[in-house]
């Protein structure tokens, strides 16, 4: 009896709290561009266009699975100088992800440039580099001409 | 208390004596449950207790690339208080649940306590950085019996959940623990 009233006296007391996390889809895409202003100064520019190899880096967090397209913001190069042609298209630009062998060319509608996984940047896939290519041939007229292009990362 | 009673009895003849025993058999053990019964209730209700005050609601919200990769504090979260006049105590605090959405597996868990003050005396082992809490019990701090209430506050630390905890809504709650050798 008294090692049963001993044991009973040996107390532990409980007490709690409770709380909520929310996380929502999280994506985030950095652009950083490598390449600056492409100049065609010599025939062999027009003759085969220019590669600028690692034009651009790009690096992603997020929180699922991701998908990055690319877009061009307008059907036509915009003509920022006197003479410069009006209809030069967007597809004389092409784009590749660093390694690969075939282009993507440029156009209004979106195109997959890469998928990746869940994480931040240090994750296997989530950091790198694009290839440009630039071939405008000899039907444009010389003058400064300029595009926006469009990278948007979306869930996949 | 039963032995005293014992000493007190006295014996006239065989019957009586029988019958005496009996009702000093009695009382000796209601008086056995009395006691238990009192120490029991004294315990748990009066002298001896543990309360956590959730000084404001928990509702971490993980919506952009900040709140993923940094804590969240919620200052002055909580309160607890102890009284312990029998003997000295021990607090201990762990998760005892944590709820996500389908897919969601782990083993640490992004919450943390981080003591900031108290009015105790007679305090020992207090942990005063912040405490990543796990599904096991960890010692908070240890106090000396003392008939007073004592307060220890708190806040309360989401660390960044970072990129792979998968979308969706996570529950979670703290289980804190007093004991008394």
């Amino acid at each position: 009896m008294l090692s049963a009233t001993k044991g009973y006296s040996q107390y532990s007391f409980k007490d709690y709290v409770s709380g909520n996390i929310d996380v929502y889809t999280v994506m985030n895409i950095s652009f950083t561009n490598l390449a600056g202003v492409v100049s065609f100064n010599t025939p062999d520019d027009y003759n085969s266009g220019q590669t600028l190899t690692n034009a651009a880096a790009i690096a992603v967090k997020s929180n699922a699975l991701w998908v990055i397209t690319i877009s061009a913001q307008s059907q036509y190069f915009q003509a920022m100088s006197g003479g410069a042609s009006t209809t030069m298209p967007a597809s004389i630009a092409g784009f590749r992800l660093n390694g690969n062998t075939s282009w993507i060319q440029l156009s209004t509608n979106s195109q997959t440039l890469k998928t990746g996984s869940r994480g931040n940047t240090t994750v296997s896939g989530n950091t790198f580099n694009i290839d440009m290519n630039i071939n405008p041939g000899f039907s444009y007229s010389g003058g400064i001409y300029n595009i926006g292009v469009l990278y948007t990362i979306s869930q996949q | 208390m039963y032995c005293i009673i014992h000493k007190k009895t006295i014996f006239t003849n065989k019957s009586q004596t029988i019958k005496q025993l009996v009702i000093k058999m009695r009382l000796c053990i209601t008086l056995l449950l009395s006691i238990v019964c009192s120490i029991a209730c004294y315990s748990q209700n009066s002298t001896n207790n543990l309360n956590v005050t959730a000084n404001t609601s928990f509702n971490y919200v993980c919506n952009s690339i900040s709140t993923l990769e940094n804590s969240q504090t919620t200052v002055g979260a909580l309160t607890v208080a102890v009284k312990s006049k029998s003997t000295a105590c021990s607090i201990y605090a762990k998760i005892s649940s944590f709820i996500g959405p389908s897919g969601f597996t782990t083993s640490t868990y992004p919450i943390q306590l981080d003591y900031t003050s108290t009015n105790a005396s007679g305090v020992s082992n207090l942990i005063s950085s912040a405490l990543t809490l796990t599904s096991a019990d960890q010692r908070l701090f240890s106090q000396s019996k003392n008939g007073a209430t004592f307060y220890y506050y708190y806040n309360l630390i989401l660390t960044g959940v970072g990129y792979s905890y998968p979308v969706g809504h996570y529950n979670f709650t703290i289980m804190f623990t007093m004991t008394q050798p």
